[in-house]
């Protein structure tokens, strides 16, 4: 292992995302893992890296990078179209070739949220709980958050193949989201036709990790007092000030607000790419079609991305 | 009446039963997640692997086992005896809600209570404790101003349910002292020392 990549401009929120923490949220550990899961495994093929292999994932700001030593590196998500080395523009989603000492460089998205960086090979992160995650609200996993001036080791076996993804997998988030939800556990009818309604919401200047303030109207106020009970990546909670709140992947695992719809399933890795200010709708699905549009996600994705998981 | 979600199900149980039910659910099925609430448990699937059919028959299955046997305690809990340290904050006005005289008589009647862990969040490691004989036991409220930072191993009381929380970070709970134990280290196997279902005591010092 030696030290691969420095990092120049860090972007916002920036930190490696590899496995996620899988089956403990009965000890009160979020998923935490990449927020976009899809845009992460896409990046790692260009490479020729597993699906979960560790990767730098980094918001919005411009973020730069020089190489310590020969690499190959893939772009996926949010930004992959303005990706210079040099200050030369590169082909999107095709695997990049940076000699020792050329600058990596990912200018600010025009649409989305959050980008992929990776490295042939993975980069370094130790393992806790058998996996390679960041969980900042936890103070553990990964490196913490990056900063100029860090630098990140590489490990394993990077692949030579030169590689381009098919053009129905160079995915652009775009500056408006439509994602599907089922009704959840506290779900009522007028909530419900809220959420779905045709002006939609937009995303709050607060939304990271941990969640999203949905803005637009608020919901109608329970009476009902909730007794604390589970969350997941994917709840829509109508809490006291009246504004949904979409939880994220480093969302705490117990919730006391009612919880009145859940993203599916299948759209959840966008929750990833929703960027403040951006329009959202939100249209209704039944649980079953639900689950028949997840399968039919997965067994697409497979074809491509044998070992994609969609949490 | 248990919610049917996408690839999740929430079924209504009382607090004593929780722990049982996640215990014998458990191995029935390739589940993703089994979360206690404090007056449910959630079920997580992958839609991919266990149709929804399977899974609300496996929880069928195990409610029926279940209201054969008996809500008391079960002889298999893991139980803990924590080293405590009364006199936080809070303490003068805890007491004075109990009616003892101070920090000391506080400390003697913590001394005999017993707690079952209702479930574990929040944070990682946090427990969420309920009192084993909560009548008679004053209902206090939450700060009307949170804490903003409040230490690893605190222990909050509300009367009937009190709470440990894991990591330094803002809480809103009266504080009446600390614990010495690490409750959460995630370099640990397993990392959280708490569980549903757990009987715990405080040995004030």
């Amino acid at each position: 292992m030696s030290a691969a990549l420095q990092i120049v401009e860090p972007g916002l929120l920036t930190q490696l995302q590899g496995t996620a923490y899988r089956g403990r949220r009965d000890a009160g550990i979020p998923l935490a893992g990449a927020s976009d899961p899809l845009a992460r495994a896409l990046a790692n093929w260009i490479v020729g890296n597993k699906a979960e292999a560790v990767a730098i994932e980094t918001s919005l700001a411009p973020f730069a990078a020089r190489a310590l030593r020969p690499l190959n590196i893939g772009v996926a998500g949010a930004g992959a179209e303005g990706v210079t080395v040099n200050g030369v523009s590169t082909e999107p989603h095709c695997t990049l070739y940076l000699h020792e000492g050329d600058l990596l460089r990912i200018a600010p998205p025009r649409g989305g949220c959050r980008t992929y960086v990776t490295m042939g090979g993975g980069f370094a992160c130790a393992e806790l709980m058998g996996a390679q995650s960041t969980y900042v609200p936890g103070g553990f996993g990964g490196v913490g958050l990056l900063k100029a001036g860090d630098r990140l080791d590489g490990m394993g076996e990077a692949s030579a193949e030169a590689r381009s993804l098919p053009p129905e997998l160079r995915l652009t988030p775009g500056e408006a989201h439509v994602l599907r939800i089922v009704p959840g556990p506290e779900f009522r009818s007028d909530s419900l036709d809220l959420l779905t309604r045709a002006s939609g919401w937009s995303v709050g200047r607060r939304a990271d990790r941990i969640g999203i303030v949905l803005e637009g109207e608020s919901l109608p106020l329970s009476d009902a007092n909730m007794l604390s009970s589970a969350v997941f990546p994917g709840t829509i909670q109508a809490p006291p000030g009246g504004q949904p709140f979409l939880l994220g992947p480093d969302a705490a695992t117990m919730g006391g607000y009612p919880r009145v719809a859940q993203i599916i399933r299948a759209d959840r890795h966008l929750i990833g790419q929703l960027r403040p200010g951006t329009r959202l709708r939100l249209v209704a699905a039944g649980p079953d079609e639900a689950r028949e549009i997840y399968k039919g996600k997965m067994r697409q994705l497979r074809r491509f991305l044998p070992d994609i998981i969609l949490d | 009446m248990i919610y049917t979600g996408e690839d999740n199900l929430l079924v209504p149980l009382e607090a004593t039963r929780i722990a049982r039910f996640a215990n014998a659910v458990r191995g029935r099925l390739d589940w993703q997640d089994i979360v206690p609430g404090l007056a449910d448990c959630a079920l997580r699937f992958d839609p991919d692997k266990v149709t929804v059919e399977e899974a609300l028959a496996a929880v069928q299955d195990v409610l029926a086992e279940l209201a054969d046997v008996s809500e008391t305690a079960s002889a298999l809990s893991t139980e803990h005896s924590l080293i405590a340290h009364i006199g936080g904050p809070d303490t003068a006005m805890v007491a004075e809600r109990l009616g003892l005289p101070g920090a000391a008589a506080l400390a003697d009647w913590i001394a005999r209570r017993t707690y079952r862990v209702a479930l574990v969040g929040f944070q990682p490691g946090f427990a969420y404790l309920d009192d084993l004989s909560p009548d008679g036991l004053p209902d206090i409220g939450r700060l009307e101003t949170p804490r903003q930072r409040v230490a690893a191993g605190s222990i909050g009381f509300l009367g009937g349910r009190a709470c440990l929380y894991s990591q330094d970070g803002p809480g809103g709970w009266p504080i009446v002292g600390r614990v010495e134990a690490r409750l959460f280290d995630p370099s640990d196997d397993p990392p959280a020392m708490l569980s549903t279902g757990d009987i715990l005591r405080f040995e004030p010092e």
